[in-house]
Parts: structure tokens; sequence; C-alpha cells
């Protein structure tokens, strides 16, 4: 009896056991039954599909890809005279070989509204290398060497120091409150150390904002009663004073990094020369005043953060820029220095990825603007106002509209922008939009108020 | 009389060793412990190949996805190399296990150079205009859904526990409950349907591909349909390799790049 009883209990056992119940992997092969896609039924991606334009070359990868875009600007005030039809192709190429790659990036660009505007020696026809570098990327250290864009910051189109790179004063509007800059020549190595990262940047030769030639629509203000002023002889404007010596007017850079229990926390110091220039004004023997755009050395220091919370994020950042060059009437040559502290404090909120909210509120403060006191807070000179984003995304994220902008509550003018966005399948992107300057014309926003403008821009990859 | 009462022991104590592993009795949580407990790995990669069917309109997506597990938490890089609007672009999550912590999203956008912190907001968004959510493409903890065992049924021939799993933060998903289909088997999903706020199923994620690699069971081919849309993505996961060795370094954000 008891052995009938063993014996049955060995049968259940191994019945159990062959029964496929119990979750042992090793005792399965490597495909399995009740799969659907197992025999590709109802499920098949066509290669040809896959567009890769990655090939293997030499033991390393060589991939490339581009775009075609058509991006034009009509001036609503100036409807005779369009702010800009610039036609773009882009060629990019990279090729990886292990922990090395290249990477270029080439810009040919052809302006059809030169030919309109005011002025002589606009070129139309124009190729920019937005990048060009070779880098070394291993576990604990990176390297780059090439010509290149870095931007530092943790805030939405204000980043007191971002300074690396200048603005592209030929077409210096990205979007409401977005700025296009320029790459320079450098070389960046990145430390892993721990839970810290250290960046350094040096750059052999300093890279600095040009003049906008006469006519050209993004000309400030001052500049274009410069240009008026020479014109009638009443001033001569000396060609801009560039810091160009190579290993002499560098310029260096480092930030040190790190992420403190979800806070992105980072401590950036700079060294280099003011990017937008200041007028020297000087006097010559004949009488008539002379000006000279001048880009005098600074040092920057600066704390940015930012952080998330729940559905939404907030940023800041905070920069101290001590003895900074500025346009000073009660000074010799109208250029004295004094501290500079720039503020930026916001953030965004993403209603379940459809609606999107981007408020940031920005202050320039210069101490002793309108003193000699020695006490810092005397005579300060104040810039305040923010900046915002209101956008909605339609059909499944392919197109997105909305309203963005910048305002001075200083009394500086401001910038709105109304746009959309909408993604034709995959290889299409067309937009338009409107952009409003308000403010009086000596306003850092309000000068640009005869360029309000439309826009309609089409984009293709390939 | 001895000898039956020590065998009887004897068949209880096998029976209590095997049942559980059998997964008799288990309870939804277990379950979904065991489905989180099938990737053994510490770090892991592959490329993804995403086709998404709207109409007569087919968008493809390719990326690489490498992911890697710290203490307590679980990061994920996925750079796209398809659509070439965005080639290059990479997306950084740090996925905390304790759910009463946020996670940390980054993008790296390469045409401006620029590492930004982005809200956790856009998680209930859609994936790169697809069927998918972001949330569905990252890491969810056991903790961050109350599981109820509802029933066992055969899927495709294959036994399966319905499990339904409620989020314990309903407001930071798009769906009220999420049913699925686990295999008995490799513990592995098989379908998972997913019923929104209205409490109507809205879109519905089919799995296959199964493949043991490197010893883990994984499913490298999914279909996502949504049928009030009238679309379906289809997703496959090529080269997938675990254990790789995987840098720390390569998942920090100052670390994004071309």
């Amino acid at each position: 009896m008891t052995r009938k009883i063993l014996l049955l209990f060995c049968a259940v056992v191994s019945v159990f056991l062959m029964s496929g119940h119990l979750a042992l992997a090793d005792d399965l092969n490597d495909s399995i039954g009740g799969d659907p896609f197992a025999d590709d039924i109802g499920f098949t991606i066509p290669e040809e599909l896959i567009e890769n334009s990655a090939r293997d070359v030499e033991g390393g990868v060589f991939t490339y890809a581009g775009f075609v875009e058509s991006r034009n600007q009509f001036g609503i005030n100036t409807p005779e005279r369009p702010i800009s039809m610039r036609q773009r192709l882009r060629l990019e190429a990279d090729y990886r070989y292990g922990e090395f790659s290249g990477f270029l990036s080439v810009d040919g660009n052809y302006e059809l509204a030169a030919q309109y505007w005011e002025g002589s020696g606009h070129e139309a026809l124009y190729a920019v290398l937005r990048s060009g570098y070779l880098s070394y990327d291993s576990e604990k250290f990176d390297f780059i060497l090439g010509s290149k864009i870095i931007r530092w910051g943790t805030g939405d189109g204000i980043n007191p120091m971002d300074l690396i790179n200048p603005l592209d004063v030929r077409d210096p509007i990205a979007t409401g409150r977005a700025d296009n800059r320029l790459p320079v020549w450098l070389a960046s190595g990145t430390w892993f150390i721990g839970n810290w990262t250290l960046e350094g940047v040096f750059l052999p030769v300093a890279s600095v904002e040009d003049i906008p030639r006469q006519g050209n629509p993004w000309a400030t203000q001052g500049l274009q009663e410069l240009y008026k002023g020479e014109d009638e002889g009443l001033l001569i404007l000396d060609s801009q004073d560039v810091p160009n010596r190579w290993f002499r007017d560098v310029e260096v850079g480092a930030r040190l990094s790190r992420n403190f229990d979800g806070w992105d926390v980072a401590f950036i110091a700079y060294h280099g020369f003011v990017n937008s220039p200041v007028y020297g004004r000087y006097e010559t023997s004949s009488g008539i005043p002379e000006f000279r755009p001048e880009h005098p050395r600074f040092t920057a220091f600066g704390i940015n953060f930012a952080k998330g919370v729940g559905a939404g994020t907030i940023r800041g950042e905070l920069a101290y820029k001590p003895q900074y060059p500025v346009a000073r009437e009660g000074s010799s040559n109208g250029i004295g220095r004094r501290d500079l502290w720039q503020g930026v404090i916001g953030g965004d909120y993403d209603f379940n990825g459809i609606y999107y909210v981007n408020v940031q509120f920005f202050t320039d403060a210069v101490s002793q603007y309108f003193s000699s006191s020695t006490d810092w807070f005397i005579g300060t000179k104040l810039w305040h106002g923010f900046t915002y984003e209101l956008s909605r995304k339609l059909f499944r994220d392919d197109l997105k509209v909305g309203v963005r902008g910048k305002t001075y509550t200083s009394g500086d003018g401001g910038l709105i922008e109304v746009f959309g966005e909408y993604k034709l399948g995959d290889d299409w992107n067309l937009s338009t939009g409107v952009m409003v300057w308000t403010g009086a014309n000596n306003g850092l926003l309000g000068q640009y108020d005869n360029n309000d403008l439309y826009y309609v821009t089409a984009r293709y990859y390939f | 009389m001895l000898l039956r009462s020590r065998i009887i022991i004897c068949c209880l104590f096998l029976l209590s060793v095997f049942i559980p592993q059998s997964g008799f009795c288990l309870t939804g949580q277990e379950i979904a412990a065991r489905m989180d407990a099938v990737d053994t790995s510490s770090c892991g990669e592959m490329q993804s190949i995403m086709v998404i069917r709207r109409g007569s309109q087919q968008l493809v997506r390719a990326m690489d996805i490498k992911k890697k597990k710290f203490g307590g938490v679980e990061k994920q890089l996925i750079r796209f190399s398809e659509p070439l609007e965005v080639r290059d672009t990479s997306y950084l999550t740090w996925s905390y296990k304790d759910i009463d912590k946020e996670d940390d999203m980054w993008i790296y956008m390469p045409s401006e150079s620029l590492v930004r912190r982005v809200s956790g907001g856009g998680k209930k968004g859609p994936f790169m205009r697809s069927d998918y959510a972001n949330e569905d493409v990252s890491k969810r903890e056991v903790a961050d859904d109350k599981q109820v065992l509802l029933r066992e049924e055969a899927l495709f021939g294959v036994d399966c526990y319905v499990v339904e799993m409620t989020p314990v933060y309903p407001h930071k998903t798009n769906f009220s409950k999420r049913i699925v289909w686990v295999r008995k088997d490799i513990w592995l999903p098989a379908k998972i349907e997913f019923v929104n706020h209205a409490g109507k199923s809205y879109k519905e994620l089919i799995y296959g591909g199964y493949k043991k690699i490197q010893g883990i069971w994984t499913t490298t081919r999914q279909k996502m349909t949504t049928p009030s849309r009238g679309t379906v993505t289809i997703m496959e996961n090529r080269n997938v390799a675990y254990d790789t060795g995987l840098s720390d370094s390569l998942f920090l954000q100052t670390d994004m790049k071309r």
C-alpha cells in the first residue's frame, strides 16, 4: 500500500514537472510556442522603409544626411522690401571609428532679399561651416577639437552664462524667444569624476559678433544713427576692433556640474571678450569724433540649476560679471566698467503632452551706472522682463500652434510671435507665423518695430 | 499508520515547494514581481525599428536604446537615427524605484549642442507621433500599480494570467487601468489592453517575437493598435544584447552628445 502511494506521488510530480507549468527557462528552447509574430504574419517591417544612410567604411561607420529649406520673411510695414528670402542647403556627414569620430555640417545659403536691402556689400550667396570637428569619447574623458556650437545654460532662450558662441547678426532671430548663434573654433575636454562632470573650453582665437552692414534690417538703432552720421560727415565710424590674434586673443571657460538628488546644478566661469561690441568715442585732430566698435575683455562667474517637479520643470540662472564694459556717457571714451548682475528664474508645465506653458522672469542690473559712488547698489540701472510660450499640439503632434515672445517690463519693448508648425510625414516640416515688435524706438526690442514680419518656411529632409 | 502520516507530511511539504513556483495561488502583485524579475541583466542595449501606419501614411523611427540598472534607479538612453529631423537627438531617463520620487529626463538637441531638462508632463504625450505614449516606452515599476489577478485563460494557445493593473497615482498616466495577459511559462506579457479614464478600452498592445537571449527571455516584437484612430504601430527590437559592460558615464546628462 505504501509503495503504491509513493509511486502515485512520484507520477503526479513527474506529470507536474513535464506539464510546462514550471518557469524554468533553461528547460526551454530559444524559440517558443504561442508567438503571434513568429512567422511574420501580421508583422513585417520592409527593409526598404528604413532609410539608413550608415555605411561601413574602413572599419568605421559613415553616415550622411541633410535638408533643403526655403525660409521667407516679409515685412508687414515694408511690403516692397522682404526682410529675408533665404534658401538653404545643409549637408551633414559623420564618421565613427571606435572611440574616435569626426563630424561635418555645412550650410550653403542664398539670400534672395539681399538685393532689396539698402546700402551695398550685402552677400547674397554665402556658406557657413556650422560644425567641423574631431572627437574622442572614452569612459572617463571626452575631447573635441574643431568648429562647434556649445551652449551652456538651463534657461529657455535667456542664458547669461552662454558666452562661447556669438550671435549670428545676419540672421539673429530664431523664434520669438530664441536667437541664432555661430560656431567657434575650440578645444573642449570633459572629465567624469564620480558624480561630477568638469568641462573645459579653450578658444584659440576669440569669436565675436560682426556689426551688421548698413541697410541690414537687424542693424541696431544706435548703429543706424552712426551710419547716418558718417554719411552726413558728422562722425567717423572706424573699422571694428576685432580680437583676432590666434593664441593671444584667447577665451577660456569651465563648467563643473552634477545632479544633486534631482537638481541639475552647474558652476561656470568664463574669461573672454564681449561678443556684442561697445562703441568707443575718440576725438580726432580734425575735430570730428571717431567711433570704434570694440570688444573689451571681461570675466564672468555663474551658477545655473534645473529641477523636475511633477509635470513641470523649474529653471534658474545667476551670473556675476565684475567690471563689465558698458556704454557710459560720463566716461572719457564712452565706455565704462561696472559690475553686472544677471538673473533668470522660471519654469514650464506640460499638460498631458498637449498643452505647454513656459514663463521666465529675467533681470540685468548694472551697479553704479548713474553714480560714481563706491556702494555697488547706488545708481543701479535695471532691465527686467519676462519670456513666455503657450502652445498646443494637435493631430498626434503633427501640428503645433502657439504664441511665444519676450517683453521688457523696464520699457525696452517686446516681441510677440504667433506660430504654427506642421510635420508632413517624416520628410517635410512646414511653419508659418507672425512676429511683431512693440515699444519705443530706443528700446532694446522696440528698435526693430519696423521689422514686423510674417514668415513661411518649408524644409525637406533627405 | 505512522508511515502513512510521514508520507502525507512529505507530500504536503513537496507541494508547498512546487505549487508557488507553478503559479497556483499567486496574487496579482506576485505575478507582476515575477515579470519584473525576468530581466536579470545589469545592463543591455538594442536597436529598435518602429513603423507607424496612419491611413496611407507610413512613418519610420529607428533608435538605439541602452539601459543600465543602478541601485534604486534604472537609466535609459534613447538615441534616434530616424526620422532625419531628429537624427542624433537623445533622450535620457532616470526611472526611480521609489514611486514618490519624480523621474529625471533630459533631451539633447544636436542642432543646438544643448542638453535640456524636460518635464514629466510629457510622459502622457505620444512617443514620436506613434500609438505609443512616452510612458509606454519607459520602465514601469511594480509599485506603480495595484495588481489584481482576474482570471486564467489561454491566449494564442498559451496559458496566461490575466492581471488588472491600476495605477497608484492615476493622474500621472493616461489610463485608469491596464489589463495584462501574462504568459505562465516565461512570465512575459502576451497582451495589454489599455483602459482610459472614461473606462473604455482605448488601445491594445500584442507582444511576440519571444527569444531567449543570453538566458533571458525577451520579447522582440510588439504591435500597438488604436482602433478609434485607425492607426497601428509595429516595433521590432534587433541586436538585443545583455550585460555588455556599458559605462556609467553614458547615462550622465553631461555626456549626452552627438
